[in-house]
């Protein structure tokens, strides 16, 4: 009451002050810290009249929390893809590229054209030769290309469930420490922080949707709703290699799948979109565009018997249909039309099957190859290119599209990057810190602090003359 | 407090001045390289869905070009053939012009026929002997081959050369007209390979060295072929197996093989010498629609050429349109980008210095 209730109120101003000061300091020290939320001091009036302070609070718009980390997945699962595919995209080539899948196919039916007009010219046989095994190895190059991104698909799925178990465990450590912290002080500030940090990491591979409680503690589920993590327990994800799930406990949570409550963006999506759908679908059209190569130059050689061989291979062995899976990465020129490999070179223009040499100008049977060239082709209309095309329009058609899957996720990626910026920006500009208005703030603390001692001072001059007056 | 007040924060600020000048540096490298090249940096993303154009319209635009070097090729071989031909029917007809007064009964020029028609195979032989960049031009599809035997010239399967073949029909000489004409008829036989009696003696046989004019199971040999153009075949084979060409060697070699001159009986004289000049006769006329037909084909091929030169044009031309960079446009961007990137600085370096800071 009285003089020593001014005191203590007087006191207590000065002790929130130098808290304020303590926070503001923080701020300005964090200020470039990626990940700190703002401090504010929360206080309220004390009992007797002075400032009491009752905590720290951190700056925090759950909603547009929540707006990045959808954003943030959607980024990462274009990233990948378009990561993924560019090892194997470098390998499709420009449109002027000779040595492309493209440029080796033009030269090839060059080849042929050059050789049904002069059949008898050794170096134009020589050419075609040259040719098909150039076509051979490069399409054999593109297919094991998909098959290293394929491993390497695997490989990131494993790592990322490893990290997504890391993160659950990590915020379910972190959700017991807050829960044991009392009080809203500067530590469980730190604490929830790093929490933060730790699910905008799980967001970029994942997918999820965050609930806090009023303990503090949150909970995560996938955006399908499978529970990740409640409170202290985390559940963990695993991937069965064998049948290509992706499980939480023995529930299925493979992303983008109908029936499973799983989910649908981060970077573990990308992972299954390419293992299951881009990468298969780009298998199929290299497979269906070898096919059409042994077929198509197994029946236009006349000098075959009944399931011979013909001009392209199955290492070697005639077209079977249910080998169709990899052929491209097995397509070989037939040995008996190269002198390397015990072969001879005028099988070029007399036919694989043929037993003795025939006229040198006989123009037939490069005339029938040329035409395969030159007529439509039927092609498996799952490849996305048609069932009855020219093959060199399903070679164009089939490239362009390739190309453009990863160009389309680049372009996703940069599109959703930008939203992701926006949002960024908006959920820095609430939980961020801003230099100037933490230094204007040092300038009222530095008042308020001087107008409190001031006080202090009065009160203690006030006391002194009391006591000199006894 | 009343109203909303938005802050930005500091590192979000400095984050956002990096990321845009960065951005704006990385656009002006790649509209620099593209004017450097004249050519669209990543044409398939550029073009989207029409790079399946661009890659169908280059495989277009090689074939094409590979037809006119072809077809220019075939062109000059069909040159050089139609210039034989012509050859061929100038001796043919010197020949005709002085054995035609002799066809009924012998004249004074007739004691010289037989060197003069000697000389005139020879000749002939030469000019149907013609190759082309190492390949013989009437052979048909054995083109390996040299396609006509000399008349001395001992063929290596039968064992004949072509005067033996004419010495054994003839023999020790003719009796009358009907076994003149019996013997001339064998001749029409052999010439025509249609001889079964004595197989060896037929033309394809000895006295020709290239493709029979038809396979064992009776079906046509193949001739000489050539694609000018997408699914279009021309079928240029000219042989010297051909009916016009023996017909010519036959009347030839009926006069090379006697001195008709010594044929002591008339009607025999007669048979016999109106036989060889009437093949003569038909020989030429053969020619001239060999050559006709072959002219119509030049022309032909000719027009084709022409056409897909202007093809090419249109190829490239759309090409150029679809994988090409207007540098004009480009370097306006390039200015543009510039000017963004100058400003960026200027902004940055301006809002940096504006601090709080600086006042306290």
């Amino acid at each position: 009451m009285g003089i020593s209730t001014a005191f203590r109120n007087s006191n207590s101003g000065l002790v929130a002050t130098a808290r304020w000061a303590e926070l503001t300091a923080a701020n300005i020290a964090n200020a470039n810290r990626q990940g700190y939320v703002r401090r504010t001091l929360s206080t309220e009036s004390a009992p007797g009249g002075g400032v009491l302070v009752t905590g720290v609070t951190r700056e925090v718009n759950s909603s547009l929390d929540r707006l990045f980390r959808s954003e943030l997945a959607g980024v990462a699962r274009q990233g990948v893809i378009a990561s993924e595919l560019d090892n194997y995209s470098f390998r499709l080539g420009d449109p002027a590229d000779s040595l492309s899948i493209a440029g080796q196919f033009s030269n090839l039916y060059s080849g042929f054209g050059l050789l049904s007009n002069s059949p008898a010219d050794t170096s134009l046989q020589n050419n075609v030769l040259a040719s098909s095994l150039g076509l051979a190895k490069t399409l054999n190059d593109a297919s094991n290309t998909l098959d290293q991104t394929l491993q390497s698909v695997t490989a990131g799925i494993n790592n990322d469930v490893g990290l997504v178990n890391e993160h659950l465990n990590k915020i379910a450590q972190l959700n017991i420490q807050i829960g044991n912290e009392p009080q809203a002080n500067n530590f469980k500030a730190s604490l929830q922080d790093e929490r933060a940090l730790e699910i905008d990491a799980l967001s970029v591979l994942v997918n999820i949707n965050v609930r806090t409680s009023s303990d503090g503690k949150v909970g995560i589920t996938t955006s399908q709703g499978t529970l990740l993590l409640d409170k202290g327990t985390a559940f963990n994800v695993s991937y069965d290699t064998s049948l290509g799930h992706l499980k939480v406990g023995n529930t299925e949570i493979t992303p983008n799948k109908t029936g499973v409550r799983g989910f649908s963006q981060g970077q573990l999506a990308g992972w299954f979109d390419l293992k299951d759908d881009i990468i298969p679908q780009m298998k199929l059209q290299l497979d269906e565009f070898a096919r059409v190569l042994v077929e198509s130059f197994e029946s236009a050689d006349t000098s075959l018997s009944s399931g011979q061989a013909g001009f392209f291979t199955d290492q070697g062995a005639a077209y079977n249909p249910s080998q169709l899976e990899g052929l491209a990465g097995r397509l070989t020129v037939n040995a008996a039309v190269d002198p390397n490999r015990g072969g001879d070179i005028w099988r070029i223009r007399d036919g694989v099957g043929a037993a003795i040499e025939g006229p040198a100008g006989d123009s037939t049977q490069p005339l029938g190859f040329l035409a395969i060239f030159e007529t439509a082709q039927s092609f498996d209309p799952q490849a996305g290119q048609g069932s009855t095309v020219e093959i060199a329009d399903y070679l164009a058609g089939m490239i362009a599209d390739q190309k453009l899957v990863q160009i389309d996720a680049q372009i996703n990626a940069e599109e959703l990057g930008g939203k992701a910026q926006v949002a960024q920006s908006a959920r820095l500009g609430v939980q961020g810190v801003n230099l100037d208005s933490e230094l204007q703030q040092l300038i009222v603390i530095e008042q308020n602090y001087a107008a409190n001692a001031q006080v202090t001072q009065s009160i203690g001059q006030m006391l002194d003359a009391l006591l000199a007056a006894i | 407090m009343v109203g909303i007040v938005r802050a930005s924060s500091t590192y979000d600020l400095l984050a956002t001045w990096r990321s845009q000048t960065s951005d704006l540096q990385n656009q002006l490298n790649t509209v620099s390289l593209e004017v450097a090249t004249g050519l669209k940096s990543d044409v398939y993303r550029s073009l989207g869905f029409q790079s399946s154009e661009v890659l169908a319209l280059r495989m277009q635009f090689s074939r094409n070009e590979d037809y006119i070097s072809s077809n220019e090729l075939l062109a000059n071989k069909l040159d050089v053939t139609a210039l034989t031909l012509s050859g061929i029917r100038d001796i043919t007809q010197d020949f005709l012009n002085i054995a035609t007064p002799n066809a009924n009964a012998p004249t004074t020029s007739a004691s010289g026929l037989q060197a003069a028609a000697l000389a005139a195979i020879e000749q002939l032989t030469g000019q149907l002997n013609t190759t082309y960049q190492n390949t013989a031009l009437f052979a048909g599809i054995d083109s390996g081959q040299i396609p006509l035997q000399k008349w001395e010239g001992v063929d290596a399967d039968t064992g004949l050369s072509p005067s033996d073949v004419l010495a054994n029909v003839i023999g020790g000489g003719f009796a009358d007209g009907t076994d003149a004409a019996q013997k001339a008829s064998v001749l029409e036989d052999i010439f025509s390979s249609t001889d079964s009696i004595n197989p060896d003696r037929n033309f394809e046989a000895t006295f020709f060295n290239g493709s029979p004019l038809q396979q064992s199971g009776g079906a046509a040999t193949p001739r000489l072929k050539s694609q000018i153009d997408k699914n279009t075949t021309l079928s240029y084979g000219i042989q010297a197996n051909d009916p016009a060409f023996t017909d010519v060697l036959r009347g030839l070699s009926m006069i090379a093989a006697i001195d008709v001159s010594t044929i002591g009986d008339g009607e025999a004289y007669d048979a016999w010498m109106s036989n060889a000049i009437s093949a003569l006769s038909s020989g030429v006329s053969g020619l001239i629609e060999v050559e006709a037909k072959l002219g119509s084909q030049q022309q032909a091929l000719d027009e084709r050429i022409s056409a897909q030169v202007s093809l090419g044009d249109v190829f490239n031309s759309r090409i150029n349109n679809l994988e090409g960079v207007d540098l004009y446009e480009a370097s306006s961007r390039i200015l543009l980008l510039e000017t963004q990137l100058q400003a960026t600085y200027t902004v940055t370096s301006r809002l940096s210095n504006l601090s709080i800071l600086n006042f306290l």
